[in-house]
């Protein structure tokens, strides 16, 4: 069995001897015609957090050469000859993404902030009003407290956007993932941009209220393929 | 600027160095915070290909374990960083 990091062009640089990835297993490329694949002898057991940051170890080593398509963490293959027929079936798309990436990285921000309290959450319904009344007004302040939160977190994360807008740069966003926070965004950056992109960072921290920039990266394009 | 199909100017595709890596480091507010986003791309993201075997079900179980403890942890993490930041539930989110 074979685990697969990550899907290169044919000709970009093989993983450097000796490197290893999940369960310590050794690194090798497999060549696929014109696209190429970094695999290890497949190690059984779950999936630890160990073995996931092996696996974008992988994934990271590669990246330092040549931007590759990273594979979501337990693709498994039989044996070489099937991985190959497997990426042959959808080489056309590999092609094209792989295009589309070609010399950039990810970066993400997580956007962490104190939300805003729903309105007039605390009012009393009216008197004299039934208790079926009662309840379905709740219900109805409640969904536009759900509605004006996310407007709020949609206004914030554009605040946000708006600092790197005039880099050439690809946005995915998501909007209230998790609570403590606006929203998460991932940027495909090109890689002679990342200093303007770091100064365009601190500039965020300094220009938008309310907010706690998290960032991380670089990445593989893990959100762009 | 960049040729429209993303290749960098020269056609070259440059290298990212330990510096270029460990740039982010500095920025990056602290362990836990890069672990939560590490296991979202490797495990939520990427390119899905058909393989022979997937990740087992128990496998995935085990996992989404580890990561309700790890998003506790980043909220402290949060507070550390910024004392404006309340802990707990909030009401109206998720």
């Amino acid at each position: 069995m074979l685990h697969a990091y990550c899907i290169r062009r044919a000709g970009d640089p093989g993983p450097p001897p000796g490197l290893t990835g999940v369960g310590g297993a050794p690194v090798r490329l497999l060549d696929a015609g014109e696209l190429g694949m970094w695999v290890s002898p497949a190690v059984a057991g779950a999936p630890t957090v160990e073995r996931l940051r092996e696996h974008d170890a992988v994934v990271r080593a590669a990246l330092r050469s040549a931007t590759p398509l990273p594979v979501r963490y337990g693709t498994a293959f039989v044996d070489e000859a099937r991985a190959r027929e497997r990426l042959g079936e959808t080489r056309e798309e590999y092609r094209a993404a792989l295009a589309r990436v070609a010399g950039r990285v990810e970066m993400g921000i997580r956007v962490a902030w104190e939300a805003p309290p729903p309105p007039a959450a605390g009012e009393p319904v009216e008197e004299g009003v039934g208790p079926g009344r009662a309840y379905l007004e709740r219900r109805r302040r409640a969904r536009e407290g759900d509605a004006a939160l996310r407007r709020e977190a949609d206004a914030v994360l554009r605040e946000v956007e708006e600092v790197f807008a005039d880099l050439d740069l690809s946005t995915r966003r998501r909007v209230l993932p998790e609570p403590g926070v606006a929203g998460t965004l991932a940027h495909l950056v090109h890689r002679g941009d990342l200093g303007r992109y770091r100064e365009r960072l601190d500039r965020a921290r300094n220009e938008v209220f309310r907010v706690s920039l998290l960032p991380s990266g670089p990445w593989a394009p893990y959100s762009f393929v | 600027m960049a040729a429209e199909n993303g290749t960098p100017p020269g056609g070259l595709d440059l290298r990212l160095d330990d510096d270029d890596l460990a740039l982010w480091d500095e920025l990056s507010p602290g362990e836990e915070h890069t672990l939560v986003e590490l296991i979202n791309r490797v495990l939520d993201k990427g390119v899905v290909i058909v393989g022979d075997v997937t990740l087992s079900v128990a496998g995935v179980d085990l996992v989404y374990l580890s990561l309700n403890a790890l998003l506790t942890s980043v909220s402290t993490a949060r507070r550390v960083i910024d004392p404006r930041i309340p802990g707990g539930e909030r009401p109206g989110e998720g």
